[in-house]
């Protein structure tokens, strides 16, 4: 299943977990997976937003943009309901501890991180640190990103349902717009209050959601 | 640790608390070049053949390996 999300739906799945930790939340609930959706930006070339371009990338976030949900909004709501409890975290240490144990045997981490970024960019360079063997859907998204924050239950749920609504539909790909399609079929999380209390019409935002998805290439 | 000395007898220690801490360091390192190469190798559309010769693998190997970790392309992108 994992290999079927699309470069966006990763990119939102990660950033689920980037959004739980920054406020640190955990667990992951559909609120931060929401959140991710308004957040991931795949525009690429395209950053006038018009029209075209956009869709391809994260077809999610103009469908919730339209009804009216951006990130500011869910982020302001999330905290309402669930508090903000921001912290930096402490991977920089752990990294830092590396640094110390390469420099022992005359290799400067810093002076390798700024040769790569220097051609791959910021961040390019992530030290690898394997998490404890997990099976199944979301024991892979969060050792893929170092994460220790679990997905909640009903978060996993609705991520396994963003398959069911991409097989439902035909489609051997899942892109951001199955992964919100499976978040109101799942129905009880945050996510769905959050867009219920701000008076989304769910049988249109479904209806959006497929439409973005049948959407021809543009 | 700032001193070249300090990092000559790091380098030899025979504290092996020293040593090994090195080496899992070192294998953080190589598995984080590793995938970052492997990625760039995969966007400049190498095959997995091709990447299992270079790192002197087996393709099954590298792709067992790396994969998951690479995105399924969005058909509606192309």
């Amino acid at each position: 299943m994992f290999e079927r999300f699309t470069k966006a739906a990763r990119a939102v799945v990660i950033d689920a977990q980037a959004q739980a930790r920054e406020l640190g939340h955990r667990p992951i609930g559909t609120e931060h997976t929401l959140l991710a959706l308004t957040t991931v930006d795949m525009t690429g070339g395209d950053g006038a937003g018009a029209g075209g371009g956009y869709r391809v990338g994260n077809g999610a976030a103009r469908v919730l943009r339209e009804a009216g949900v951006d990130r500011d909004y869910v982020r302001a709501a999330i905290i309402r309901h669930a508090g903000d409890r921001s912290e930096a975290k402490a991977i920089l240490d752990r990294d830092a501890e590396d640094a110390a144990a390469l420099k022992a045997i005359g290799i400067d981490l810093e002076a390798v991180r700024a040769a790569i970024e220097e051609n791959f960019g910021t961040g390019a360079l992530q030290l690898v640190r394997p998490a404890p063997k997990k099976k199944g859907l979301l024991g892979r998204f969060s050792s893929a990103t170092s994460g220790h924050v679990p997905f909640s239950p009903r978060n996993k749920k609705a991520l396994e349902l963003s398959l069911r609504e991409a097989i439902r539909l035909k489609q051997n790909f899942i892109a951001p717009e199955h992964i919100l399609l499976g978040i109101l079929r799942e129905g009880q999380g945050l996510a769905a209050l959050i867009l219920a209390e701000r008076g989304v019409d769910f049988d249109a935002l479904r209806d959006d959601l497929t439409r973005s998805l049948r959407a021809p290439a543009a | 640790m700032t001193e070249a000395t300090d990092l000559a007898a790091a380098a030899g220690s025979t504290d092996p608390r020293v040593g090994l801490r090195a080496v899992v360091a070192l294998r953080r390192l190589l598995e984080g070049l590793e995938r970052l190469q492997v990625a760039n190798a995969r966007a400049k559309g190498w095959s997995w053949q091709e990447i299992a010769d270079a790192l002197e693998v087996t393709r099954q190997g590298v792709h067992k390996k790396h994969a998951r970790l690479l995105p399924m392309p969005d058909p509606r992108e192309d």
